[in-house]
């Protein structure tokens, strides 16, 4: 009589599993979403998160990849070997000591003598050169012609005591760098830059050929090779 | 106005239970369809952010490896671009001495420069005047180019031979 009642009541309330059922498999869910452990929610807002990075970067590769290949290989090249004309990659102290002569010739000065102070691992070089003037104003001519014909030579240091005028000279040159960026990074545009820096340099004069007579050499003789870049 | 239930008590509590069952059964329901909809729904973002991050990471991979192919103009568009950085730095850096040393007064008979020391940290200008009062008109003369002259030492080296130093 008792189990019959028993069995009735347990037919009569089964219904109730179904929302005891129900809500602890809501909460499971929860739990496995939210919970410390699995943190499934964090996770799937952290791939979304890693999803719009990477189409960024897919859109930056893409605009990248496509200025690359629209790079005339040619043309830079000539500009690259032009810039090494310019700033030579190594110390090319010869050179330096012909345009030193040629700037005492043309001011009607005497180079004396000159000696390395300084000579860099990479990069510039420092020059302590020594001239005789006859008078102040050939050593303002012989500052002219040093800083009008050389833009890569660097006059820090001056002493005119004429006749002897003692210069500070640093003369540019640079190692090839290794140039260490992203592969996101974008592709520097210089076009513009390096229309204004051939423009700059045009102002200079520079002799033909860095050999120079010590016996003769006058602006007449100089013609500007940056006009043509 | 008050109603009577005229049914017996067990047919009442009957009915209650009836009714929590139902409503219980029915909000369960609501409740469950709630849920299969939001656990669709992730499961469906799920497969969405798995596909997108899938196809995502093969573009990656396939344009990085693209780059790579062409490192070598990458890398010579770097260097020109490296080296003319180079190379105006140096041209900014640089100091017009001759700007500088021409910006001094001509070639005055009654003066001579006998030294000009320029630096980086300032110019000394030592000259040789016959008369106090030249070495005065010369330094207002050097005034319009150097707003800070200073003469910082004057000697008489005999007669009418006066030396001075003079700093801009």
């Amino acid at each position: 009589m008792t189990l019959t009642l028993s069995r009735k009541s347990l037919k009569r309330y089964s219904w109730i599993s179904y929302p005891i059922l129900v809500a602890m498999l809501i909460l499971f869910s929860i739990n496995s979403l939210l919970g410390a452990q699995n943190q499934a929610w964090f996770g799937l807002l952290q791939k979304q998160q890693k999803i719009s990075k990477d189409r960024e970067t897919v859109a930056r590769l893409n605009t990248k990849l496509a200025v690359i290949k629209s790079v005339d290989v040619k043309k830079t090249g000539d500009d690259l070997a032009w810039m090494l004309s310019v700033l030579p990659g190594s110390a090319r102290i010869t050179d330096v000591a012909n345009q030193l002569r040629f700037a005492a010739n043309n001011s009607g000065s005497v180079l004396v003598g000159y000696h390395s102070v300084q000579i860099a691992a990479a990069a510039d070089f420092n020059l302590s050169v020594e001239y005789l003037v006859p008078d102040f104003q050939s050593g303002q001519k012989l500052l002219a012609t040093l800083e009008g014909s050389f833009p890569l030579l660097k006059i820090t240091d001056v002493t005119l005591q004429a006749p002897k005028m003692t210069l500070s000279v640093v003369s540019a040159w640079k190692q090839p760098q290794s140039v260490s960026v992203a592969i996101d990074d974008p592709l520097p545009t210089y076009d513009v830059s390096l229309l204004s820096l051939k423009s700059l340099l045009a102002n200079y004069l520079t002799p033909v050929a860095p050999e120079v007579s010590t016996e003769s050499a006058s602006l007449d003789q100089l013609a500007n090779p940056f006009e043509s870049q | 106005m008050n109603s009577i239930n005229l049914l017996p008590k067990e047919s009442q509590t009957s009915s209650k239970i009836l009714a929590v069952r139902k409503w219980t059964i029915l909000l369960t329901t609501i409740c469950l369809v709630i849920y299969i909809v939001g656990a669709a729904g992730l499961v469906g973002w799920w497969l969405f952010l798995a596909s997108m991050d899938s196809v995502t990471t093969k573009n990656l991979q396939e344009l990085q490896t693209a780059i790579q192919q062409n490192s070598a103009t990458e890398s010579l568009v770097w260097q020109v671009n490296t080296r003319q950085a180079n190379i105006s730095t140096f041209l900014t850096e640089r100091i017009a001495t001759a700007t500088i040393a021409s910006t001094l007064p001509p070639k005055d008979e009654n003066i001579l420069i006998s030294t000009w020391k320029y630096s980086v940290s300032g110019q000394l200008l030592t000259v040789s005047v016959q008369q106090n009062d030249q070495l005065e008109k010369y330094t207002e003369r050097l005034k319009q180019n150097f707003p800070n002259i200073a003469i910082s030492q004057l000697v008489n080296k005999g007669d009418q031979n006066w030396n001075g130093d003079i700093k801009l």
